[in-house]
């Protein structure tokens, strides 16, 4: 998977709902296959999952000391 | 969405609703087994910092949903302390929320508890929380963000759970350091039922109901300290885990047509309104509603405020005390910008009340103050917005 992250954003620290936001705003403007977040445990989390899901991304989180790292991938086209 | 997601929230909601339907029963005022801005009045007026002698008790709920969200956040590993951002902002907001929630006479989740009570002037606030809430995501469309928050230091996010287990021990202990000074109600001396007026209240201040009055003060009316105690504690533990928040379903649906916060709000109006049915306590109208006035354009302006301050918040006055309880010192400060803003409420006479007719309705002092706050509020939101913020 390495290389195909093309963007990586430190959402962290930021109310509600800006994380999601600020998600959606890059999953419409990028033409990235990845993208990844880095967002708040809790509330960001969960809200920027449900939004990737109901995009029909597959969403790969990985916990780190203080937050989680999410991998948002695209469906294929086609 | 997780089914599972939906269930939980599903289930939150009728936690906090039959709480609140319990609490009534057991002695809070109608439609009062909740009020997150109610109860945070009358812990500020319990501790003498406005005069409004009808409305002060130290509400032991507002303590249970701190420590419960406290508990929730230790036990899942997300107490989190963070601040920074915009802090004598959020302190602002939560003043112009408080003022909008003290004409209106409730915070959104006490506008779900009398619309379940059959209160249609509830109603007429939905429709302005609403509005309020539409506004606030036109802002957030502009660009609309407080700033980032950044870690703090731990002790930072334990202070207001610390000052809850300190007013706690206040309610309990009940301590009296000024004896004799009387007791006052408008000015003049209250004797309380059989006892002469030697006892005088403070450094804590609660509620009682003079003997000429017809009907018990609202401050005086409360269920068992434990069993609000625990009512707020399991509340406070459901609406961290769950996130729930009245002003996020409403914005998410807008936003993202997320329904998924949304689901919380109609669970709670749902099991309410059963429950009021169920218990003979539904009375639909307008008119002769418990702590509540018919003046349609203020009770609408005035949820207006209360909706766009929690948006631009990020989230409702029942989010801001978890968030608070989970060591987000920036809901913090916006709690205790709602603590300020009740003392003033009371102090310039905005809270709605019984007028000098003798009806229950918001004075003149309530209508500027719902306007300037709008104001206010506009101006809070523009200039934290991209279009204007640009440097």
């Amino acid at each position: 998977m390495k290389g195909v992250v093309g963007l990586k954003v430190d959402l962290r620290g930021l109310s509600c709902p800006v994380p999601v936001l600020k998600v959606k705003k890059a999953l419409e403007q990028s033409s990235e296959q990845i993208l990844c977040f880095i967002v708040d445990r809790g509330a960001p989390f969960e809200n920027v999952s449900r939004l990737a899901a109901k995009k029909g991304c597959k969403v790969e989180s990985t916990e780190l000391d203080n937050g989680v790292e999410l991998k948002i991938m695209r469906p294929r086209r086609g | 969405m997780k089914k599972s997601e939906r269930l939980y929230i599903i289930i939150a909601g009728l936690i906090v609703g039959v709480i609140a339907l319990l609490l009534v029963f057991k002695g809070n005022p109608l439609n009062m087994g909740f009020c997150v801005a109610c109860f945070e009045r009358d812990i500020v007026g319990a501790l003498g910092l406005h005069r409004a002698t009808p409305v002060q008790y130290i509400r032991p709920e507002i303590i249970g949903l701190v420590l419960g969200a406290l508990v929730a956040a230790l036990a899942w590993k997300e107490f989190d302390v963070k601040a920074g951002s915009a802090p004598v902002t959020r302190f602002l907001l939560g003043m112009l929320v408080m003022i909008g929630a003290l004409v209106f006479l409730g915070c959104p989740l006490r506008m779900i508890l009398r619309l379940g009570g059959g209160d249609l002037n509830a109603l007429v606030g939905l429709f302005g929380f609403v509005a309020g809430i539409l506004a606030g995501v036109g802002f957030l469309k502009l660009g609309f963000d407080l700033g980032t928050a950044r870690d703090a230091k731990k002790v930072d996010g334990w202070i207001l759970p610390a000052a809850m287990i300190l007013l706690l021990v206040l309610l309990l202990w009940k301590p009296v350091f000024n004896p004799g000074a009387p007791v006052l109600f408008k000015g003049k001396p209250v004797v309380a039922e059989g006892q002469k007026v030697t006892s005088a209240p403070g450094p804590v201040f609660f509620t009682k109901t003079p003997p000429t009055e017809p009907k018990p003060f609202p401050g005086a009316m409360h269920a068992p300290i434990w069993l609000s105690l625990i009512g707020g504690f399991l509340v406070g533990l459901a609406a961290q885990r769950t996130r729930l928040c009245l002003a996020g379903g409403i914005r998410d649906v807008a936003l993202t047509k997320d329904a998924h916060l949304l689901n919380g709000f109609l669970a709670i109006l749902l099991i309410v309104a059963v429950g009021n049915l169920a218990l003979g306590k539904f009375n639909l109208g307008f008119e002769n509603q418990p702590i509540a006035h018919a003046e349609h354009l203020w009770n609408f302006l005035a949820m207006g405020l209360v909706g766009l301050g929690s948006i631009l918040l990020g989230g409702c006055p029942l989010r801001q005390v978890i968030l608070a309880g989970s060591g987000n010192a920036d809901s913090t400060m916006a709690v205790l910008g709602m603590m300020g803003g009740a003392a003033v409420a009371h102090n310039f006479m905005f809270a709605a009340g019984k007028l000098p007719t003798g009806v229950m309705g918001v004075s003149n002092f309530g209508k500027g103050a719902v306007v300037i706050g709008l104001i206010v509020a506009v101006i809070i939101a523009l200039t934290n917005s991209e279009i204007l913020a640009k440097e």
